[in-house]
């Protein structure tokens, strides 16, 4: 798969840039209807401990969490490309940026911050996630629940309808006791149309 | 009437919403499904005669004498597709406000199944009422 490697050019987001994607994403998030983020919050502990009571093993609960936010993330990325004006990335970097800054801002409010390991990986900090807000993991599922997977669901399910498959993972939670939220998202492939004739 | 038909194509070139306000007389209305899948793969080919087929989208607008077609291309590989007299304007900003509708009333209907036709009400109802707006406004 190193032939995909080729169409991203090496390269990082400008600071300016990076302003201009923030100031995006609060445009973005001003002209979204709000609703209540009590509400919200404990909508999503309920799903999680639904989940929890209905399948048990927590492995499985997490999986079920990251399909769940796979559908969401498929319809979601219309209304994101559409609403916040989105135009094609030149790089991962950029749509890393556009994820963290606007993306993130867009639905729940609150900006991430890219760190970039290569071209093809990149790790997104989250220091006020509100869905941990109120929640405190009992010491059964500490470091084995990952409560906000639907995240990662959401965003590999996003970026599966522009063409790309994506890996996401969470790395670091304030539920654990880590400083800040962490996702890695790392490309997998860039999915492409195959051009053939039909008797091939 | 100066918009002529809309039509919205999913990423395959299937035909998943098609209405005209204005009679086609040689064209069935299964007709649309073929025209769908053509224009999909014409779009699909000019893209590759692009020096640069990573930075366009396909066929954004055709015309003749008698009607124009725009076409919005959305990342997702959606394809929205109008038809109108040649001389009505703002096309392209139409086509995004479908999108925008598309979005709401399609997308966020937890019972439309992706990729399929579209069935919702909502966004028929909607879509006519834009339309009749454009018109109105032209």
């Amino acid at each position: 798969s190193q032939s995909f490697c080729a169409v991203y050019v090496m390269a990082s987001v400008s600071i300016q840039d990076q302003k201009r994607l923030s100031s995006k994403g609060d445009t973005a998030f001003a002209n979204m209807e709000k609703v209540n983020c009590e509400l919200f919050v404990m909508t999503y502990g309920a799903i999680v401990i639904q989940l929890v009571k209905d399948i048990g093993d927590v492995a499985k609960v997490n999986t079920r969490l990251e399909a769940m936010g796979y559908n969401i993330g498929m319809r979601l990325i219309d209304e994101f490309l559409s609403k916040a004006q989105i135009k094609r990335c030149k790089n991962f970097q950029e749509t890393a940026e556009l994820i963290a800054r606007v993306g993130l801002k867009m639905f729940l409010g609150v900006e991430g911050s890219i760190k970039s390991k290569d071209d093809t990986t990149f790790y997104m900090d989250l220091s006020n996630n509100p869905l941990n807000d109120f929640v405190e993991l009992p010491p059964q599922f500490k470091g084995k629940l990952n409560y906000c997977n639907l995240l990662c669901g959401v965003i590999r399910g996003s970026l599966e309808m522009v063409q790309l498959r994506v890996q996401c993972v969470y790395t670091k939670s304030v539920l654990n006791g880590d400083d800040c939220d962490q996702i890695k998202v790392s490309l997998e492939e860039v999915l492409e149309d195959v051009f053939a004739d039909d008797d091939d | 009437m100066p918009i002529h038909t809309i039509l919205i194509m999913n990423r395959s070139g299937g035909l998943v919403y098609c209405k005209s306000y204005v009679s086609h007389p040689t064209l069935k209305p299964n007709d649309w499904i073929r025209v769908s899948g053509i224009f999909h793969g014409m779009s699909e080919v000019i893209k590759r005669v692009s020096p640069f087929p990573n930075k366009n989208d396909g066929i954004v607008s055709m015309e003749d004498d008698t009607f124009q077609l725009h076409c919005y291309h959305s990342l997702t590989g959606l394809k929205f597709l109008v038809t109108a007299t040649p001389s009505t304007q703002n096309l392209q900003r139409l086509l995004k406000e479908i999108y925008n509708l598309y979005c709401d009333y399609v997308m966020k209907n937890p019972f439309h199944r992706l990729e399929q036709p579209i069935k919702s009400n909502k966004f028929r109802t909607h879509l006519d009422n834009l339309v009749q707006r454009t018109s109105n406004v032209v």
